[in-house]
């Protein structure tokens, strides 16, 4: 999965994973490791790595070969959760690995598939730092990698249209499980007159374009930044200043609050 | 913790549970969960075990508890290596794998150590085994046919809660009111193929040698009175008559001279000596016994007793023949089947001379504080361990049979009897008693018995 910086993939995932279910709506465990910049870029490094996201701090002394044995009886232990022994590695930061270290993970695969459980491994990582790492494993020395991983490729976008932003800002018009609708919170008299937060996402996406998305050559909004837009909007100004405020003004200040102005990134 | 649940499969035991935990469980991990596994081990230390065992609240799986107290573990070369036991086979006499039909052996036969004293890097019996060879030996791969596995162990289910087998000591087993015989005796599964149907053939795909019974006819009718003491109907044989009239006499004199002993924390009272364990004892250690609903449906309230033995002799009779010391104690094989007779007569006459004449074989915790609060009035003021020393140390004196230095009265000095200076109900003496009991009477008795 690639995309840009900030746009909610790691977020993504996880809330994905919850409710992951096997055909036969068994559960399916998702575990995930995000992938740490080190000097030493070994495929111990990534054993140790995903050990510790694991919860599962190994020794100084411990190998490769320990590491290894300890993860995929672990996965495979996940796995027995549901018939066809299924479990699921999510990992984060994949720009961060050398060519090398995805070996770490096809030697999980390969053991986990002599136990019968198949591990699927998503990639998350930033597209146009990991084109490097993709590109240069498109090399016929490494198709066993291609085959393992990299079956499918997904690019995560931000918010693109009015009606995906809008689509988005209707979530907080809406009670979030026990808790009631986070507009009702800010502006709880209006609120009850029919006022809506959804009513601004037009005014919030037009000076979005215009100001930012244009100059900035932004194709999409990230998930970070519209929700740090969102807060300031209702939380810091609305409550404050009351709905009838100058919508226009008000997404100005968010945006910008959001520090969506320091993002010079585009396709 | 990783505990190795892709290597579990159904029905197997708890030795075994530890063994793939162990093969999960990588040491070099620093994992702060070890001290869970440390704690779990802890758990199932030698007493827990055995305590378990004693309780009864283990069922077939609990076996195996038990046998790693006696230090037998066996199993079948094909399950080891593919990181499987089942408790069903420490049963003394299942003599085949039910799964793949392989002798099972105590001897792991890759390394030849034991299977209790496991090699690490065995692949057979040890746990520090690679992936490849676990997955060679088909350890990640259900087994293809568990079918006779599963009867076999519905079976012996069955067999365990009609045979009323007997899951506590037989130290204390006269006091707590059960008899029966044991999953672990060899005799089991004679006992349970007569009783239960089809299981026969279970057993001889299996084979497992089944032994035909020899049954004493002396059943008849529980009367209303006594339903409990009764059944085994000792009325119906004059010499069994003869026998439980004088027990009965001897329990009633002892009941009526230690009235506070039998009430102690029994409302009920005449909790500890009771005819029927009585008599159980005595048959027991000729032969086997159970009771069951008669044939042919009829009256619920007819019993039919059988006293069963086998036309071999066989070595070692399993589990019944602990001396009162604790000793293990094993028959010579060539004494045969007359000898049970003999036994049986003997364990009359000794239950006659020592058994009820002097004290119950069991002696609980409540009776020991009674003793004690006997002893030290102000026993309930005292905290918690003071309290529980005290106890004990009244429940190892009376077990060293020196009860009469606590008892406040004369009334309990010739109680208990040394039980240790006493010889075990069934014994070699029997022989020494033979002339004391007559050979016409012997005779008698044999001819008696029928063939089935």
């Amino acid at each position: 999965m690639l995309g840009l910086p900030r746009q909610g993939k790691s977020g993504g995932c996880k809330g994905l994973s919850k409710g992951l279910q096997t055909r036969a709506g068994e559960e399916v465990l998702v575990h995930h490791v995000t992938i740490a910049g080190r000097d030493q870029r070994t495929v111990a490094s990534i054993f140790k790595n995903t050990c510790l996201a694991l919860d599962m701090p190994p020794k100084r002394s411990a190998t490769a070969d320990d590491m290894a044995s300890t993860l995929v009886y672990y996965l495979a232990d996940s796995a027995c959760v549901n018939e066809s022994r299924e479990v699921v590695l999510v990992v984060d930061e994949f720009q961060r690995l050398a060519r090398q270290q995805l070996g770490a993970f096809s030697e999980l695969y390969d053991k986990l598939n002599l136990m019968g459980v198949n591990l699927r491994v998503f990639f998350v990582g930033n597209h146009a730092e990991s084109m490097e790492l993709i590109e240069s494993i498109n090399n016929p020395s490494y198709q066993h990698l291609r085959e393992r991983f990299f079956i499918h490729r997904h690019v995560f976008n931000g918010i693109r249209t009015a009606e995906e932003f809008k689509a988005c800002v209707d979530q907080y018009d809406k009670p979030l499980g026990e808790y009631e609708p986070i507009s009702k919170y800010v502006a709880p008299e209006a609120y009850a007159d029919g006022w809506r937060a959804s009513s601004a996402a037009e005014t919030i996406w037009t000076v979005f374009q215009e100001q930012y998305a244009a100059p900035l050559k932004l194709t999409s909004l990230g998930m970070q930044y519209f929700v740090t837009t969102m807060l300031a909007f209702l939380v810091d100004y609305l409550a404050k200043h009351g709905v009838d405020t100058d919508y226009e003004k008000v997404a100005i200040y968010s945006l910008e609050a959001s520090g969506i102005g320091s993002c010079r990134i585009s396709e | 913790m990783n505990l190795g649940l892709i290597l579990q499969r159904e029905y197997e035991s708890k030795v075994n549970v530890r063994r793939r935990h162990k093969v999960a469980q990588d040491r070099i991990i620093s994992d702060p969960n070890r001290k869970k596994l440390i704690a779990s081990s802890r758990a199932l230390s030698v007493r827990q075990k055995f305590l378990n065992f004693v309780e009864g609240t283990d069922t077939v799986e609990g076996i195996s508890m038990y046998l790693v107290l006696r230090g037998t573990h066996r199993n079948c070369p094909s399950c080891a290596k593919a990181i499987y036991h089942s408790s069903i086979y420490d049963c003394p006499w299942l003599t085949l794998c039910p799964i793949h039909l392989e002798p099972l052996s105590s001897i792991c036969s890759t390394c030849g150590s034991s299977y209790k004293a496991a090699q690490p890097d065995c692949p057979e019996c040890g746990h520090e085994i690679p992936l490849s060879v676990l997955s060679e030996n088909n350890a990640f791969k259900p087994f293809d046919d568990l079918e006779r596995l599963s009867t076999l162990i519905h079976t012996v289910e069955e067999g365990h809660k009609q045979l009323c087998v007997d899951s506590s000591t037989p130290y204390d087993r006269v006091g707590n009111g059960v008899c029966g015989t044991s999953v672990l005796n060899y005799g089991f599964p004679s006992l349970c193929a007569d009783i239960i149907d089809k299981s026969e053939t279970t057993f001889k795909v299996l084979g497992v040698h089944l032994n035909k019974l020899r049954k004493v006819d002396f059943h008849g009718v529980v009367e209303d009175e006594e339903p409990e003491a009764d059944w085994l109907n000792y009325r119906k044989a004059p010499w069994v008559r003869e026998v439980g009239r004088t027990v009965k006499h001897y329990i009633e004199e002892f009941q009526n001279k230690f009235e506070d002993f039998f009430n102690v924390g029994d409302p009920s009272g005449l909790q500890t000596v009771r005819l029927e364990n009585v008599y159980s004892e005595a048959l027991e250690t000729w032969g086997k016994l159970y009771r069951r609903p008669p044939p042919h449906g009829g009256n619920a309230r007819y019993f039919w007793v059988d006293v069963v033995g086998w036309h071999k002799p066989h070595q070692i009779i399993p589990d019944y023949n602990f001396r009162l010391d604790g000793k293990r104690y094993l028959f010579p094989p060539e004494l045969g089947r007359d000898f049970y007779g003999l036994q049986l007569l003997n364990a009359f006459k000794y239950i006659l001379d020592h058994y009820s004449l002097f004290a119950p074989l069991s002696f609980g915790q409540e009776k020991a504080a009674y003793f004690a609060a006997r002893q030290i009035p102000n026993l309930e003021g005292l905290e918690g361990n003071q309290r529980v020393n005290i106890i004990e140390n009244c429940m190892a004196t009376v077990r060293a049979g020196k009860l009469q230095l606590l008892a406040p009265d004369n009334d309990f000095h010739d109680f208990p009897p040394d039980l240790t200076s006493i010889p075990p109900y069934a014994t070699f003496s029997a022989l020494k008693h033979f002339e004391e009991i007559g050979m016409a009477e012997m005779h008698r008795y044999v001819k008696q018995t029928t063939w089935r």
